[in-house]
């Protein structure tokens, strides 16, 4: 049974490909109707189809089944160059047909043609096939294989995506109007009917082009946008500092430090303003969050002789020491800093005022997790640390001085023995035991001692020989085995998350990644971290970075020494400002830390 | 393609042909076989671009040795691809002159359902078709290609009896084997295959065509 079941329906899967053969027989002869045509599609597969427009194509009539024109035109080359439009095309399908609409509708047609096996389509419903109507057709001239904006089209991409994270959301629907206000124009264009033979139609690439030209439309808007916030920025600046804007004059030799500047202030700004946003985001829950506008100004005037500086006021200030301020240099700060920053700042500030003691600010909640990962082992890493150092002075004096007696000894030995080899030539074999003094009798009597036993234990055989292991060496640190071992797996995440805020904060420190790396990498071994406390904000990771740097500055002279550099007590306060902190404040929490495990 | 290139290949193919038409038992003249490229442009003429020679002159009518009305058409189509109309037209002269084979020389490729017409067309007339590519040298006389020899019906009995086989127990050789196409066998036939040993001096091995 089974074997005349599996014959019909092999006999059934022939008999459909039979039926398609004569069905691509048919529709080879001239002056097929379209619903012909359209009932033709549902019981053949896109490659039958692809063979009926060569075979037509053979036998010199147009590929489209419906179309009844002759080609006239025989092409041998593989590629149209369009200088119109500035593309190439691959022609090889297009070879088959009389016209560039007859191509395009032989396309849509082909599109529509199922692609499952011709034998499986009696359980199918069958999808209803249509034609393009004929004066919709203006087809292009083939495949386009080069086209030349898509270049530009790539950048444009890429621009826009480096631009999306900075700008808001705003942006993406001005784009999307954009876009569909293209679409329009586009369609438009279509209904045009042209039969010119070289007058290639883009409506192929509609898509691609429209995409292009978002890109290009959301530049234009950004650029825009980025123009007036320049403006305002400078207009603001303008008032508060007249003096300097006049002194515009640049010399060129200054450009490379204030690139430099620029970049670490902008750097300083985004931070600032993400802390910033962290703070207000905290209060707006624990606050009501209505305040007077009029304050934001008052506070603005005052704002200058208080302990968190006022940011604008700060770093512009710190401009005006180093360097002229320039409406070069506007340009390029503008270019990192959020619009919003400004507003974002003052009102934090307004709000600090008002809410200097709430319960828990942000530096204490870092510094109470932070407890969790200390251990005694760290306090001793940090401590002895700088002990060892106290006492390395020490004995490096000693050291000194056994090396000063070793030097002296020798040369009196050589005086002696110049002596000698001048007095008496024959006792010179006499001085040589002097350099080899002969043993300890009570230490060659242990030693003794010490081999019989072991030979005895040897051939008694029974006993296992304990060798004695030096207490006083450290533990050796051996390589997990355990690749999946959790501790392992959180000092990495650990590590990779300071890796990526420490160096923004080591640059005004004028340390390198070089200098701190490795001891950073030990002071996190020395963590207890768990699944829980290793998460943090990516600003509070920042702190967290500030706070490590803290820690190590008490083993570490050269580090303590660099939080006393100007740029980095300026960039320290006006970072800590925004969470209305001080480098103080960080300082009385790290030995809080520390005190804890000194108990 | 310059005339020179194109006189040569066409050369080359006819050439082949020609051994295979030999090969395969058709009778062929020592002249044809051995005709050199000065000597097939002076027959044809050295400009195809002006179809001289066009690939329609160069049919040739074969027939076979022992079976003088068993003859066999090489046609070479005009055009790059081959499509059902050619076939259809090459049939329809097979069954005028009453011939059976046939073999198609084509220059690019044959379109999926002229290859399905000729499938079609088997049991009646057989139509072999190659590529133009493929017969610019002749296989057979490759240093790695042994030396296959058709057996007859008889020959073939004898053999099956002589080691008391049954045609399954015949290690086997596919039908589209590129030297099973050169001979145009068909399935069931078989093929004594004749290698040279280092220690046995010759190594004679038999496939059935599957």
């Amino acid at each position: 049974m089974d074997k005349h079941l599996l014959e019909a329906k092999i006999r059934y899967q022939v008999a459909c490909e039979e039926k398609a053969h004569h069905l691509v027989l048919q529709l080879l002869e001239p002056g097929i109707t379209e619903d012909e045509l359209v009932n033709a599609g549902l019981y053949l597969t896109p490659n039958h189809y692809q063979d009926i427009t060569e075979e037509r194509a053979i036998s010199r009539i147009c590929g489209y089944p419906v179309c009844v024109n002759q080609i006239t035109k025989s092409l041998n080359q593989k590629y149209h160059i369009s200088t119109k439009t500035n593309r190439v095309y691959d022609i090889t399908d297009r070879k088959n047909f009389c016209s560039n609409e007859c191509y395009k509708a032989s396309v849509y047609y082909q599109k529509q043609i199922s692609t499952s096996p011709l034998w499986s389509r009696k359980e199918e419903k069958p999808t209803p096939i249509d034609l393009l109507p004929k004066e919709m057709n203006r087809g292009a001239m083939g495949k386009e294989v080069i086209n030349q904006q898509t270049e530009m089209y790539r950048e444009a991409k890429r621009l826009r995506e480096e631009e999306k994270k900075d700008q808001s959301r705003k942006e993406k629907t001005k784009e999307k109007e954009s876009g569909t206000a293209e679409t329009e124009g586009k369609e438009r264009n279509m209904v045009k009917g042209d039969m010119n033979f070289d007058d290639l139609d883009l409506d192929v690439q509609n898509l691609n082009l429209q995409e292009e030209q978002n890109g290009e439309m959301c530049l234009h808007e950004i650029d825009k946008e980025r123009n007036s916030v320049e403006k305002a920025k400078k207009n603001t600046t303008r008032r508060k500092h007249e003096p300097t804007m006049t002194s515009s004059v640049t010399s060129t030799s200054d450009d490379k430090q204030r690139d430099k500047i620029d970049r670490l202030m902008a750097l300083l700004d985004r931070r600032k303003h993400l802390l910033g946003k962290l703070v207000q985001d905290e209060r707006t829950v624990t606050e009501a969050p209505s305040k007077p506008e009029k304050e934001l100004s008052d506070e603005d005037s005052a704002g200058e002789c208080d302990q968190p500086p006022s940011q604008i006021e700060a770093h512009s200030e710190y401009e005006e020491n180093v360097i002229i301020q320039s409406k070069v240099t506007e340009i390029s700060e503008t270019k990192f800093t959020p619009p919003v920053c400004v507003p974002e700042v003052s009102k934090k500030r307004k709000s600090r005022e008002k809410l200097s003691n709430v319960e828990m600010t942000y530096l204490r909640m870092v510094c109470e997790i932070l407890k969790e990962w200390i251990t005694p082992e760290t306090v001793r890493f940090v401590r002895i640390q700088s002990e060892e150092e106290e006492e390395g002075l020490s004995t490096t004096r000693t050291e000194m001085e056994a090396k000063m007696r070793d030097l002296c000894r020798r040369v009196d030995y050589q005086e002696a023995a110049l002596d000698d080899l001048i007095g008496k030539e024959d006792n010179l074999e006499d001085q040589l035991p002097l350099r080899s003094p002969a043993p300890n009798y009570e230490s060659l009597k242990k030693d003794t001692q010490e081999f019989t036993r072991r030979v005895q234990d040897f051939f008694a055989a029974g006993k296992v020989i304990k060798e004695k292991e030096p207490d006083t060496q450290a533990p050796v640190n051996l390589p997990s085995v355990d690749t999946y071992n959790q501790m392992l797996i959180r000092r990495r995440i650990v590590i990779e998350q300071l890796n990526k805020v420490i160096p923004d904060l080591l640059s005004p420190l004028k340390l390198t990644i070089q200098d701190m790396f490795a001891e950073m990498k030990e002071l996190v071994m020395t963590f207890r971290l768990t699944s829980s406390n290793i998460v943090f904000k990516p600003v509070e990771w920042s702190l967290v970075g500030v706070i490590l740097l803290k820690l190590l500055s008490r083993r570490n002279l050269h580090v303590s020494c660099a939080f006393l550099n100007p740029s980095a007590v300026q960039y320290f306060s006006v970072f800590l400002g925004g969470i209305q902190e001080t480098m103080h404040n960080v300082d009385l929490y790290v030995t809080d830390l520390l005190q804890q495990h000194n108990k | 393609m310059d005339d020179e290139q194109e006189t040569y290949k066409l050369w080359r193919i006819r050439k082949t042909i020609m051994q295979l038409c030999h090969d395969r038992g058709y009778l062929v003249t020592q002249d044809e076989l051995d005709q050199t490229l000065e000597e097939f442009k002076g027959q044809f003429g050295d400009k195809p671009s002006e179809r001289k020679p066009s690939r329609s002159d160069l049919i040739v009518l074969v027939a076979h040795n022992d079976d003088p009305t068993d003859q066999m058409f090489v046609f070479f189509p005009e055009e790059p691809n081959v499509g059902i109309k050619t076939i259809k037209t090459y049939c329809q002269r097979m069954q005028e002159e009453n011939i059976t084979r046939a073999i198609i020389v084509v220059q690019n490729r044959m379109t999926p359902s002229a290859k399905q017409s000729l499938t079609d067309m088997a049991p009646k007339y057989i139509l072999e078709q190659f590529l133009e590519a493929e017969l610019l040298i002749n296989i057979t006389e490759h240093m790695l290609v042994p030396e296959h020899v058709v057996m007859t019906p008889e020959e073939k009995t004898e053999l099956l009896s002589r080691y008391k086989l049954k045609e399954s127990q015949l290690p086997r050789i596919q039908q589209g084997d590129p030297v099973a196409r050169y001979f145009g066998l068909k399935r069931g036939q078989v093929v004594k295959i004749i290698r040279n040993s280092e220690t046995a001096g010759r190594y004679v091995s038999y496939r059935l065509v599957v």
